[in-house]
C-alpha cells in the first residue's frame, strides 16, 4: 500500500531530498506530494492520479540523481520507489527481476548469495538500480562484462498514452523493441516509469579479486611529471588495455588538490577473465608502468581515496614488492558502504577515446596546484573503460552511444555551505571548460569533449551546464542518429511529454 | 519598482483584491477617478523580432509614446490596476531549458514607455505560450502553453511581479467524446470579471476548461466539449460574468455559453451551450464590451473586415450594428466609447455609437505584422510617476 506524504506531513522533509543536498533549491521548488510506492500497482495508481490531476510526476529510486530532475517539481508529485526493492527469480519466465528501488549493494548480495551471479554495475552500495541500470550502469566489472543495461532481457514499464491512460508494458526485443532499446541506456530520459529490470542471463561473479592502490608524491610532482603520468595511464588503456586478457583489470586514477595531504592515487581491482586470480601478471605489468613516478603502495585504496588525509601504511617499491592479497569478490563489491556523503555536489563527465594530450594534463595540474576553494573541494576520477563495453554491435542494440572510449572521467565537487554554491558551480565549470579548450578540440566545439579524441559525456553523470551547447544531445547520445531515434520513441510512447526533466529527450 | 508611485498597491492588493467580488466595484471606482489616462499597446511581430508600440489616447486621436523591442512576443496583458504590462515570449528555450518566459514591464508616459523589471521563466516544458491573462483581483497570472500542452499560473506579488515558481497543469489529450483522442494545444483564455477563474480553450482537443489558479495549483472546475471545434481566437467573457462567447472552427459561427453563477472548487460548477449563431465567415477577433453584456467581433469579408456588435438577448446572440473596414483586422480592443481595431498595418478607432460612420480615425503603424492590442486605463499620476 502506498503512502502519500504532503508538505504538512512530518515525513516530508526527510523524504524530500536525495543525496545531493543542492536540490530542491528552495522549499517552493519541492513537490506538493511524495508518494512512497511499495508495489508496481502502487506506482500505476499514483501515476494515473498524477496524470489525471495534470501534475508532473518525477521518479526517485535510490536518490543519487546528480541534477534537479526529481526533487525540483513545484506543485507536482514525486514517486519514491525506494521501497520497491525486491531482487527475485521470476518462476514463470526464469528471469532475474530487479526492482528499481533495490540498491546495488543489496543486488550484489542477493544475486551472489542465491545464484552465484552478479551484475556489472557500480561501486556505490546505496545507488538505486532504477536510475543506474536505466542509464547504462557502469562499474568495476564493466570492462570484463559490459554495462548493466547490456544484459537486459526485458523491462516492465508504465507509459502514458495520448489519452492520458497509464499502460503497463513488458518490453523486450520482440515487444515494443524500440522502447526496449531506448531503455537500454536512455531509460531515464523520459519514456515512462520502469518497475522491473529483467535479466535472462547474468555473468557469474568472480570468485576472488585482488585490490591494490598506489599513491604518488603529489606535493612534489612537477608539471612535466604529471603530464607524463597521465599520458602513461591513458596510453595503456588506448593500447594494451584493449587486449581481452586485460579486461579484468579496472583502475581509477584519482586527482585531487595538490598539497602534502592532497591526493593523487591509483586504485586497481583485478581478476582474470575467468574470474580467478591465479595469475596477476597483467596487474603487475600495469603497475610497473608507474614505478618511475615514485609511487608507494597503499593497503586500503577505497578508504584512502575517500579520505585523502590518511597516511600511507607502507613505503616500498611498488610493482616488485607487491604481494597480492586475494579477497572474496562479494567483500570487494560491498565494502564501500559510504553511498554518497549527503553534501551539496556538482558533477561533470567526459569519455576519452585516446590518451591525454599535454594541454589537458596541464590544465588539470594547474587547477589543482591552485588554492581555490573548488580545487580543495573536488576530485577527478579517471576510470578505465572499454573492453567488453566496446563490443561494436552494442551501439545499435542499446541506447549507449559511447562504445569506443577507453577512459571515462568524472568530476566531483562537494561542499556544505549553500553560500558557496555559485562559486563552486562557476569554478568547476570553468575548470572543465579549460580542459577542452585548445587545438585538441575542434573550433566549433571548444569547451566540450567533442571530436575525434572524445565521445562526449555520460548521461548518468548528468550535467545541465552542457545544455548551453546547442549540440548537447550529440555529447550525450553521439552523432549516429541515436537522439533522433529516441525522439521518435518519445513521440510514440510519451506523446504528451508527461515525463520530462531538464535533460530528458525533447519532443521533435 | 519606483517608490515615487503614489498608488497604494500593497493596500489595494492586500485588502480588496483577495475578494473576487470586490474587484468589479474597485475597478468601476477606479474608472471614475479623475485625471485618468488611457494607453494603447499594440504588438507587432515579424519573424522572431517584434515591438510593443505604446500610444497615449486622447479624445481626438492618439500619440505614439514609443516602441519597445520584445522578441518572440506571443501575447500580452495588462494588470487591472498597476502600471504593468506582461509579455509572454514564445522562445523555444529560456536559459537553455525548454520553456517560455514572462516579461514584466512597468508602464510610464515617456519616450521609453516600457521598462523591463522582471523575466520569469515558465515551468519546464511549458513551451509555446499563446495567451496570457491577469485575474481581476490582480493576484494571478495565467498563461497557455500550446506546444507544451499545459497551463501555467503565477502568483503576483503586491508590485505585480510574478512569483519565481510557475504552477503547471498538464493536459493529456483527453476529450469528452468517448474514444476520441487529440493532442492538447491549450491556446485561448479569458478571466471572468467576477473572480479568479478563467476559461481556457484548446483547439487541439476542442475542450473548454474552467480553471481556477491559486498559489499551489490550477484547479479544473469544469470542462465542456465544443461540438463545433474551437478557433485560435481567445474567448470573451461578458462584463456581467454570465456568458462566454467562443468562435467555432468547424463552421463559421459563434457559440454562447451560460456560465455558472457561483464558481469555486468543489462546487457544482458547469457551463452549458446556450446557442450558436452563424457568422458566414470565420470570426478572427473578439472583444467584450466594457460596460454592457455585448461583444464585438471581426471577420473577413471581401477584401476587408466586417466588424459587428452582438447583443445577448434571451440567451441568443444578435447583431445590433456593424461596419465594414478595409484590410484584415487581426485584433480588437475597447476603451470608453471607442472600438480599436488593428489591421496588418493600421490602427483604427471607431466610435461605438457610430460604428457604421465611415469617418474614422486611422493611423499607420510603425511596423507591419500586428498581433495583439490592449488598452490600459490608469490614473495620470501613476503613469507619470514612472516617467
Amino acid at each position: 500500500m502506498d503512502a502519500s506524504v504532503t508538505r504538512q506531513d512530518p515525513r516530508y522533509q526527510a523524504l524530500l531530498r536525495g543525496h545531493n543536498l543542492r536540490f530542491p533549491e528552495n522549499a517552493s521548488m519541492g513537490p506538493a506530494r511524495i508518494v512512497v510506492c511499495t508495489t508496481p500497482a502502487d506506482v500505476h495508481r499514483a501515476l494515473q492520479t498524477a496524470v489525471h490531476d495534470g501534475v508532473r510526476p518525477t521518479v526517485r529510486s535510490g536518490g543519487h540523481c546528480y541534477e534537479n530532475f526529481t526533487a525540483n517539481n513545484p506543485g507536482g508529485v514525486l514517486l519514491d520507489l525506494s521501497q520497491l526493492s525486491t531482487v527475485d527469480l521470476d518462476p514463470r519466465t526464469g528471469e532475474y527481476c530487479i526492482a528499481p528501488g533495490a540498491v546495488l549493494g543489496d543486488v550484489y548480495q542477493s544475486l551472489y548469495k542465491r545464484y552465484g551471479l552478479t551484475l556489472p554495475a557500480g561501486s556505490c552500495y546505496s545507488v538505486g538500480a532504477g536510475g543506474h541500470i536505466s542509464g547504462g550502469g557502469y562499474g568495476l566489472l564493466s570492462r570484463l562484462q559490459g554495462l548493466s543495461s547490456d544484459w537486459l532481457e526485458a523491462i516492465d514499464i508504465l507509459t502514458v498514452d495520448a489519452s492520458g491512460k497509464v499502460i503497463e508494458r513488458r518490453v523486450d526485443r520482440k515487444n515494443d523493441p524500440d522502447l526496449f532499446r531506448a531503455c537500454c541506456g536512455a531509460g531515464g530520459a523520459g519514456f515512462g516509469i520502469i518497475t522491473a529490470f529483467r535479466f535472462k542471463d547474468l555473468p557469474v561473479a568472480p570468485r576472488e579479486v585482488v585490490e591494490v592502490g598506489l599513491r604518488f608524491p603529489w606535493d612534489t610532482m612537477t608539471e612535466q611529471q604529471f603530464i607524463a603520468l597521465l599520458t602513461t595511464y591513458g596510453d595503456y588503456w588506448a593500447t594494451r588495455g584493449c587486449d581481452p586478457d586485460t579486461w579484468g583489470l579496472f583502475a581509477l586514477l584519482g586527482v585531487g588538490p595538490k598539497r602534502e595531504d592532497g591526493w593523487l592515487g591509483l586504485h586497481m581491482q583485478f581478476c582474470q577473465p575467468d574470474g580467478k586470480v591465479d595469475d596477476v601478471s597483467v596487474l603487475r605489468e600495469f603497475m610497473a608502468k608507474f614505478d618511475r613516478f615514485n609511487s608507494e603502495l597503499i593497503s586500503s585504496p577505497h578508504r584512502e581515496f575517500a579520505n585523502a588525509a590518511t597516511k600511507p601504511t607502507a613505503r616500498q617499491p611498488a610493482s616488485a614488492a607487491y604481494k597480492p592479497k586475494r579477497i572474496p569478490w562479494l567483500e570487494a563489491a560491498t565494502s564501500d558502504r559510504s553511498g554518497g556523503n549527503g553534501a551539496r555536489a556538482k558533477y561533470k563527465s567526459a569519455y576519452m577515446k585516446r590518451s591525454f594530450v599535454p594541454a589537458e594534463a596541464r590544465a588539470i595540474y594547474r587547477f589543482y596546484s591552485g588554492n581555490s576553494i573548488t580545487a580543495r573541494s573536488s576530485v577527478i576520477s579517471i576510470d578505465s573503460y572499454g573492453g567488453a563495453v566496446n563490443r561494436p554491435q552494442l551501439a545499435a542494440e542499446t541506447a549507449i552511444a559511447q562504445r569506443s572510449s577507453t577512459m571515462k572521467l568524472q568530476w566531483q565537487c562537494y561542499w556544505f555551505d549553500p553560500a558557496e554554491d555559485a562559486q563552486h558551480l562557476r569554478e568547476l565549470d570553468a575548470f572543465y571548460t579549460s580542459i577542452y579548450t585548445g587545438e585538441h578540440v575542434g573550433p566549433h566545439h571548444q569547451g566540450t569533449p567533442w571530436g575525434d579524441r572524445y565521445e562526449g559525456c555520460y548521461m548518468n553523470y548528468a550535467d545541465i551546464d552542457m545544455l548551453r551547447y546547442p549540440y548537447w544531445p550529440e555529447l550525450f547520445y553521439g552523432r549516429d542518429g541515436l537522439y533522433e531515434f529516441l525522439q521518435k520513441v518519445k513521440q510514440s510512447y510519451d506523446p504528451n511529454n508527461v515525463f520530462h526533466h531538464a535533460m530528458s529527450i525533447r519532443p521533435a | 519598482m519606483d517608490n515615487k508611485s503614489t498608488l497604494s498597491r500593497r493596500t489595494f492588493l492586500a485588502g480588496a483584491a483577495t475578494c473576487a467580488a470586490a474587484a468589479p466595484a474597485l475597478l468601476h471606482s477606479a474608472v471614475h477617478t479623475p485625471f485618468r489616462q488611457t494607453l494603447l499597446h499594440v504588438a507587432t511581430r515579424a519573424s522572431h523580432s517584434g515591438y510593443v508600440h505604446t500610444f497615449l489616447l486622447a479624445s481626438d486621436g492618439c500619440t505614439l509614446l514609443g516602441s519597445t523591442r520584445t522578441d518572440s512576443l506571443a501575447a500580452f496583458a495588462v494588470h487591472p490596476v498597476l502600471p504593468t504590462l506582461y509579455v509572454a515570449r514564445d522562445c523555444r528555450e529560456w536559459e537553455a531549458l525548454p520553456r517560455g518566459v514572462i516579461e514584466t514591464y512597468v508602464v510610464a508616459r515617456s519616450m521609453s514607455p516600457l521598462r523591463l523589471v522582471a523575466q520569469t521563466p515558465m515551468a519546464l516544458s511549458a513551451t509555446g505560450p499563446r495567451s496570457i491573462g491577469v485575474s481581476p483581483c490582480g493576484r494571478h497570472l495565467l498563461v497557455s502553453a500550446s506546444t507544451g500542452g499545459a497551463w501555467n499560473a503565477f502568483a503576483l506579488d503586491p508590485d505585480g511581479i510574478p512569483s519565481l515558481v510557475a504552477i503547471t497543469r498538464k493536459e493529456t489529450g483527453i476529450t469528452l467524446e468517448p474514444g476520441a483522442v487529440s493532442m492538447p494545444t491549450p491556446h485561448g483564455l479569458v478571466f471572468s470579471p467576477r473572480g479568479p477563474h478563467a476559461l481556457g480553450t484548446d483547439p487541439g482537443t476542442g475542450c473548454m476548461t474552467l480553471l481556477q489558479p491559486s498559489s499551489e495549483a490550477i484547479a479544473v472546475l469544469a470542462r465542456q466539449q465544443s461540438p463545433y471545434g474551437l478557433t485560435l481566437s481567445s474567448p470573451v467573457w461578458t462584463n456581467d460574468g454570465l456568458y462566454v462567447i467562443v468562435g467555432n472552427a468547424q463552421n463559421a459561427s459563434l457559440s454562447l455559453y451560460r456560465m455558472p453563477a457561483v464558481l469555486e472548487k468543489g462546487s457544482e460548477a458547469s457551463f452549458h451551450l446556450a446557442s450558436t449563431v452563424p457568422t458566414f465567415t470565420s470570426v478572427t477577433a473578439l472583444v467584450a464590451h466594457a460596460s454592457l453584456p455585448a461583444v464585438f467581433t471581426s471577420r473577413r469579408q471581401a477584401s476587408g473586415s466586417r466588424l459587428e456588435q452582438w447583443k445577448i438577448d434571451r440567451s441568443q446572440l444578435r447583431v445590433i450594428t456593424d461596419a465594414w473596414v478595409s484590410g484584415n483586422v487581426v485584433t480588437l480592443a475597447q476603451d470608453g466609447g471607442s472600438l480599436w481595431a488593428v489591421s496588418d498595418d493600421r490602427l483604427i478607432r471607431i466610435a461605438i455609437e457610430e460604428l457604421h460612420n465611415p469617418n474614422r480615425f486611422e493611423m499607420p503603424l510603425p511596423m507591419h505584422g500586428a498581433r495583439a492590442i490592449v488598452t490600459q486605463s490608469l490614473p495620470a499620476h501613476v503613469i507619470d510617476a514612472h516617467s
